[in-house]
């Protein structure tokens, strides 16, 4: 079966191409990218006129809940949304219940991925038996049932010990561990940044020196051990300083942000998207802003946006954190935190481009080839022989974020209303079109 | 008095949630017609029953006395009926939503909420689940405007004014929704205010050197009592919040009283100054004695003053009048 995918702008990071092309896959698989052509025999023809063509993303951070809280989200619905965004392979985290901390709760994982998945799901294992504090799991057994990597997001692995022993397996095995940096005794109470408008708010804020401390630990950790750290959601200046020095110090580290991290500030908490006006929006307070780790200041974004565009930040990770309405529906200190993102993320991130701060081949390799390097799989590109994972993308187009139509049972986001532009219009995943936009209602 | 916009929403209920949204002279309009209603009270011995057929909810979700009271004394002596909804009686004990509780309440036939709660923004969140008015009596440790009113009005009966004047506010200012409420507005009538605690009490050092928020970055910064005290034409001092410390506690209740307590002979120089403590007083810890029984003092004053002031948001927030 011929799929090619005609007239569209094809960039590719892996293969360095960035020209009008057109992609030709045979039974689900990269076949080759060719000048554009003006006709195809037996061949199902996929118009991209007018539209990007890039790989499928890759979300090295996502919370599909399956097992265990499946009324926040499941396999099916989670990989249904990862389609709309434009994202053909999703890292699963661990922290399910029961969480992915032995070989046969691998098992269980990969047999409801395999009846349900609508794109490629890769397992990441836990850290520690329950994610609890000390006891570390069987790496080689998780790794040999199919973890990809290992962690306890979003509890950070607060003994330094065990992250040490953490960090020790997994450069056995080749595999990244991903911590989810946050001094818990910092954090205490706090439920947003802390800074002036958590001070104006009346919240207990988190400081950016909890993230700060707990990433140079993981650091100095991760050179000691010759391990592979994979720092997830990055949100502070200050942890970027460190990442920065590893980095010119030659130690094989790698970094993730959040579309929120990247565009949204903690002044997002007092409703009204983020504009300060006299007194306090009635959408204040709004949990849908709550998110671990916290939004940030304008500071914060301006130092990782120019991070993403220099590949200091190697990767765009989602963090897709979907929960059930009434999770969020509470006071703000109450809420559960986490933002249903991988139905926006393309959204956000591409006014990046827009206002030149990346350019879109950048920006696409921090979401295809970074990731799948980061993860070590043949994906993020279109190599001959690699599944045929394409996202069509119109850069050009304006939505409204609308949390009604997700496809996500997760609509905790606080950017419903919020105008976007740049889509993903359509999916391919192995060749087959699971997400296509013209059959939204 | 023009309506404060940001705090009415589509449905059209008025909710008086915090001080922020209301210019100097809406804050202005609202302790006139609190000293009006003092006047109508201490000339006639009551009020006038403008608010017969008003059910009004206490929701208190924390402790108080003074505020919920104050809040049911005000509501009756305007002829509403008050309803006390006791949270800690209450099914959410067996796991009720607040949104659930909050429209049982509504469709008990409230036609007001008062509200207070340890959560910061839970008024706001109250607002968003109902179609009734919604009164802040005090959300965690961000607001508490009507306590505002009832000190800007003692500070108002003894200096006359409340522009150009000096306050000092001693004590646990980060954890205080009474110090965020009452700097605010002093602010914007253009008043100085100096805040002094110690260093955990305070903002980080950090977000203090990059404040530009109005109008907390008009807040002058010190630990040095005396230095606030220096020509102040008031000095609200503030209680130790340690329910809402962080762990471990900013400092401990000992610590505090020796270096930071507010004594008599701290006061007795400033002639002019009057002493303010929204109560309750840890008395010997945020107040000694000697202070706080000083002719200074206005603690009293200002109970008397509450009950006006919540007389006055009562009948803002059931008016009909146009901007």
């Amino acid at each position: 079966m011929r799929l090619v995918v005609a007239g569209g702008h094809v960039i590719d990071a892996g293969r360095d191409i960035a020209r009008s092309a057109d992609v030709i896959a045979v039974d689900g698989l990269i076949e080759d990218v060719v000048a554009p052509g003006d006709s195809y025999d037996d061949a199902e023809i996929v118009d991209a006129s007018g539209l990007i063509v890039s790989p499928g993303f890759v979300d090295l951070h996502t919370h599909l809940r399956e097992p265990g809280d499946v009324a926040k989200e499941t396999v099916a619905t989670g990989t249904a949304a990862a389609a709309r965004g434009g994202f053909t392979t999703v890292c699963a985290m661990p922290n399910t219940n029961p969480p992915m901390d032995a070989p046969e709760t691998v098992g269980y994982l990969k047999s409801l991925i395999e009846r349900d998945a609508r794109v490629r799901v890769e397992i990441i294992g836990a850290i520690t038996k329950r994610l609890g504090a000390d006891e570390l799991t069987d790496m080689y057994a998780l790794a040999d049932a199919g973890a990809i990597a290992f962690s306890n997001d979003g509890l950070p692995v607060a003994r330094a010990s065990v992250m040490r022993r953490a960090l020790e397996l997994a450069s056995d095995i080749g595999a990244p561990i991903i911590n989810h940096a946050e001094e818990p005794s910092l954090v205490g109470k706090g439920v947003m940044h802390e800074g002036e408008i958590a001070f104006g708010l009346g919240l207990p804020g988190v400081p950016a020196e909890a993230e700060a401390a707990m990433t140079a630990r993981d650091i100095e950790l991760a050179a000691l051990t010759n391990a592979r750290l994979h720092i997830p959601h990055l949100s502070t200046a200050k942890a970027l300083r460190h990442l920065e020095r590893a980095k010119a110090d030659g130690l094989n580290i790698t970094a993730e942000a959040t579309p929120h991290h990247l565009r949204l500030t903690d002044r997002w908490v007092m409703g009204a998207f983020g504009e300060i006006g006299d007194g306090l929006d009635l959408r204040a307070y709004d949990a849908n802003a709550r998110v671990n780790p916290p939004l940030r200041t304008q500071a914060d974004v301006d130092a990782l946006t120019e991070a993403l565009r220099l590949g200091v930040i190697d990767a765009v990770a989602t963090d897709h954190a979907p929960h059930a309405l009434i999770d969020k529906e509470t006071m703000f200190d109450a809420a559960s935190p986490g933002i249903s993102g991988l139905e926006t993320a393309f959204g956000l991130v591409a006014q990046l481009v827009h206002e030149d701060k990346i350019t879109l081949g950048a920006l696409i390799e921090r979401l295809t080839y970074a990731p799948a390097q980061i993860i070590n799989r043949e994906l993020g590109t279109f190599q001959k022989g690699y599944s045929a994972d394409i996202a069509l993308i119109d850069m050009n187009r304006e939505w409204v974020v609308d949390s009604r139509r997700f496809a996500s049972k997760g609509r905790n986001t606080p950017l419903d209303g919020f105008k976007l532009k740049g889509r993903v219009v359509k999916t391919i995943y192995r060749g087959k079109v699971v997400y296509d936009e013209s059959a939204d209602d | 008095m023009t309506t404060a916009a940001a705090l009415t929403d589509s449905r059209s209920a008025r909710h008086f949630l915090d001080l922020d949204a209301f210019k100097w002279d809406d804050i202005w309009a609202l302790l006139t017609a609190a000293r009006e209603q003092r006047e109508r009270f201490a000339k006639d011995g009551a009020a006038e029953q403008t608010l017969k057929g008003q059910r009004v909810v206490g929701a208190f979700f924390e402790h108080s006395t003074r505020t919920r009271v104050s809040f049911e004394t005000a509501a009756k002596s305007l002829g509403a009926e008050f309803i006390d909804f006791q949270a800690r009686d209450s099914s959410m004990a067996k796991g009720e939503s607040p949104r659930n509780t909050l429209r049982t309440l509504q469709a008990l036939g409230a036609t007001a909420l008062v509200t207070r709660h340890a959560s910061a923004g839970f008024p706001y969140f109250a607002a968003r689940c109902l179609d009734i008015p919604v009164v802040n009596a005090g959300d965690g440790a961000h607001a508490h405007p009507t306590q505002t009113l009832a000190d800007l009005m003692t500070i108002l009966d003894k200096h006359d004014t409340l522009r150009d004047l000096k306050v000092a506010i001693a004590g646990d200012f980060l954890h205080s929704r009474v110090a965020r409420s009452f700097a605010s507005a002093l602010i914007k009538f253009g008043s100085q205010v100096v805040a002094v605690a110690p260093a955990s009490m305070q903002p980080s050092a950090a977000v203090k050197a990059r404040m530009t928020l109005k109008p907390y970055a008009q807040i002058q910064w010190t630990n040095n009592l005396g230095d606030a005290v220096k020509e102040a034409h008031a000095l609200m001092v503030l209680r130790v919040h340690r329910e809402r410390h962080q762990s471990p506690p900013a400092l401990a209740f000992a610590a505090y009283a020796n270096r930071f307590a507010t004594r008599y002979a701290d006061i007795a120089d400033s002639k002019g100054l009057i002493v303010l403590h929204a109560g309750p007083v840890n008395e010997g810890v945020d107040l000694a004695s000697d202070a706080l029984r000083s002719e200074n003092s206005q603690v009293e004053r200002q109970v008397e003053n509450g009950l006006f002031a919540r007389m006055a948001v009562l009948r803002y927030v059931f008016s009909e009048d146009a901007d």
